[in-house]
């Protein structure tokens, strides 16, 4: 039963009652079990809510940094320093005020954790940027994540785990053979293993554990590729495809619809029909160890098709028709991919109605899968355009205020319209 | 884990982090206020770092012949070895002259580690804002072709800065 029904059920037990059909005890009970009920579901409408104020909140903290910037040069050497230090301590307290006063609020410990681990991240960076201090992306990467780490499992931050997934995926592409390097790189890998194993199995039919499925697979892979001195190809994708299944299968006990497993065979069904057009083409040989190794797998896959009923594993034919479909127009129609058009006008033309379309029909169904993946593409699209951006930051960061301004309106409006709804003044 | 040993930890975390932070900023304007202020020669170009902004992506002129340098005399790879500087009185223009694994007891030097196949620059990169980096890319171009671009850096006890790029007799930053 859904929420409307249970709202119908509220609103019927005064009459039931009223008409005898019900006694007390029985509307008292009923009365109960239906708010009990309510109380478990996904409060849909607050999570829509949270996420436009993040969404906001984001616009709005780029706007103010874009002018920031726009200033930044007028600005002496010590104010370039409190830019970067009073944030950070101001976090510092506000994290222990969270740790102290609520520490089982989810959305106050999220909030802690990334505003306390970004202000760090600045406050380094700006600091680098004063003293024009040496170092590689990867260097500073490395030292913002020791600290990340420690606020992940303080906190028990979600959000933070998922950018210091990102971080790490770049700084472990990014290693060289330097001994001390690939050992604090290990150690940032072990060190997030246990937070990201737990969000996904915690519940692996939230979308949160699907997010870490596909994260873990991320840093996985380039950790895995890095680590045997490999360069991201086929050989290294089979035992990480391997791995993937293995852990598919022991999700997909607790849960049927899981990424991993549909993600592994991706992999391996791709890894397999690279080799062969390679192999077509005379450029590799086929040894035997591949053959067996993907024998195996495809039983695997049968396997899981047949007995888990894993319908995604489908989505291993993707791959397959992509590649075929690349070796037949690679060389007529390679240009649009190229082109500058495609990229500015229709893949972010795909990205805005992508991101509008899951919002909507994700707020109409109630669904916060759509509704997360809609304000991912936004997000994604809002990021690409802050980091490219070619005009004027202060004109920027004005529209960036405008449409966080515009952004919280709409939440305002849509809370309104939800407590109308809900009967409430 | 309990609320209270929770909140230790981010403590010590935090102040950790801030130490690390804070050692930067201590160690600069040390070399800053009590330092002695070096021109070096440099030449480089202007690529971008996605997090910390655009910059200057610079090397000291006569690095390579010191990497090579350090490749004939078999240093250990991460061998702690000091840069001596010499100072031309005329140009009054530095350089490093040379690489020794001893302490020296007199002259300016920098402390750098011996990565396998030469040495890690004390400095390579000047971030500068966004909308002047096209205009100074083009300005330190030009300089770099005149051999008139600059690297001024502070040394105090092997620890150094860089205060600014200069093309010829003008600063990259002016404030």
């Amino acid at each position: 039963m859904n929420k409307k029904i249970f709202t119908m059920l509220l609103e019927e037990l005064p009459t039931l009652q009223a008409k005898g059909i019900l006694d007390k005890d029985n509307s008292e009970r009923l009365h109960n079990y239906c708010l009990d009920e309510m109380a478990t579901m996904p409060k849909c409408n607050q999570m829509l809510h949270m996420l436009l104020g993040v969404f906001a909140t984001l616009l709005i903290v780029g706007g103010i940094i874009l002018i920031i910037s726009f200033n930044w040069d007028m600005m002496s050497v010590g104010n370039h320093l409190l830019i970067g230090y009073l944030p950070f301590l101001l976090a510092i307290l506000a994290g222990g005020y969270v740790l102290l006063k609520y520490p089982d609020n989810v959305g106050a410990r999220e909030s802690a954790a990334l505003v306390v681990g970004g202000c760090g991240a600045s406050a380094l960076a700006v600091v680098s940027q004063c003293y024009q201090t040496l170092g590689t992306t990867t260097d500073f990467l490395m030292v913002v994540l020791i600290f990340w780490l420690f606020l992940i499992l303080i906190f028990r931050s979600f959000a933070l785990g998922m950018a210091y997934a990102l971080c790490f995926a770049w700084v472990v592409s990014e290693i060289n053979d330097n001994l001390p390097v690939i050992i604090i790189v290990n150690l940032l890998f072990l060190g997030i293993l246990p937070f990201m194993i737990r969000e996904i199995f915690i519940d692996a039919n939230r979308w949160r554990s699907k997010i870490t499925q596909v994260t873990f697979m991320l840093i996985a892979t380039l950790w895995y590729v890095q680590m045997s001195d490999h360069t991201l190809h086929q050989t290294t994708m089979i035992p990480v495809g391997v791995m993937y299944i293995l852990l598919g299968l022991l999700l997909s006990e607790r849960c049927r619809w899981n990424l991993l497993t549909p993600i592994g065979v991706i992999m391996v069904m791709t890894n397999l029909c690279l080799v062969i057009v390679d192999r077509c083409r005379g450029v590799s040989e086929i040894s035997p160890e591949f053959i067996v190794s993907n024998v195996l797998l495809l039983i695997g896959m049968a396997y899981i098709i047949w007995k888990k009923r894993c319908c995604e594993t489908y989505l291993a034919l993707l791959p397959l028709l992509l590649i075929v479909g690349q070796f037949i127009v690679a060389d007529k129609k390679s240009y649009i991919v190229k082109s500058s058009v495609f990229f500015e006008f229709v893949a972010m033309g795909v990205f805005a109605a992508g991101g509008i379309i899951l919002l909507w029909l994700g707020y109409r169904r109630r669904s916060f899968g759509m509704m997360n993946f809609g304000m991912l593409l936004l997000v994604v699209l809002v990021l690409t355009k802050f980091l490219s951006l070619s005009g004027d930051y202060a004109v920027a960061g004005i529209i960036f205020i405008a449409f966080g301004v515009v952004a919280f309106i709409i939440n305002y409006l849509l809370q309104k319209t939800t407590r109308k709804a809900a009967g409430e003044k | 884990m309990n609320k209270k040993l929770r909140l230790i930890i981010y403590v010590v975390i935090c102040l950790a982090f801030l130490v690390v932070v804070s050692q930067k900023v201590y160690l600069a304007q040390q070399a800053k206020k009590y330092g002695q202020s070096y021109k070096f020669r440099i030449y480089g170009y202007d690529p971008r770092d996605i997090f910390r902004g655009n910059y200057l992506l610079f090397n000291f002129e006569n690095w390579w012949e010191l990497a090579a340098a350090c490749r004939e005399a078999n240093y250990e790879k991460g061998e702690t070895l000091y840069w001596i500087i010499t100072t031309d009185e005329k140009s009054n223009i530095s350089s490093f002259s040379r690489v020794t694994k001893e302490l020296p007891q007199q002259g300016a030097y920098i402390k750098v580690k011996y990565n396998g196949w030469g040495i890690d620059p004390p400095f390579d990169r000047f971030f500068i804002n966004e909308k002047r980096a096209a205009a100074a890319e083009k300005d330190f171009q030009a300089a770099v072709r005149r051999k008139e671009a600059y690297a001024k850096i502070s040394i105090y006890n092997g620890f150094a800065v860089l205060e600014n790029i200069y093309c010829g007799d003008e600063p990259l930053v002016k404030n």
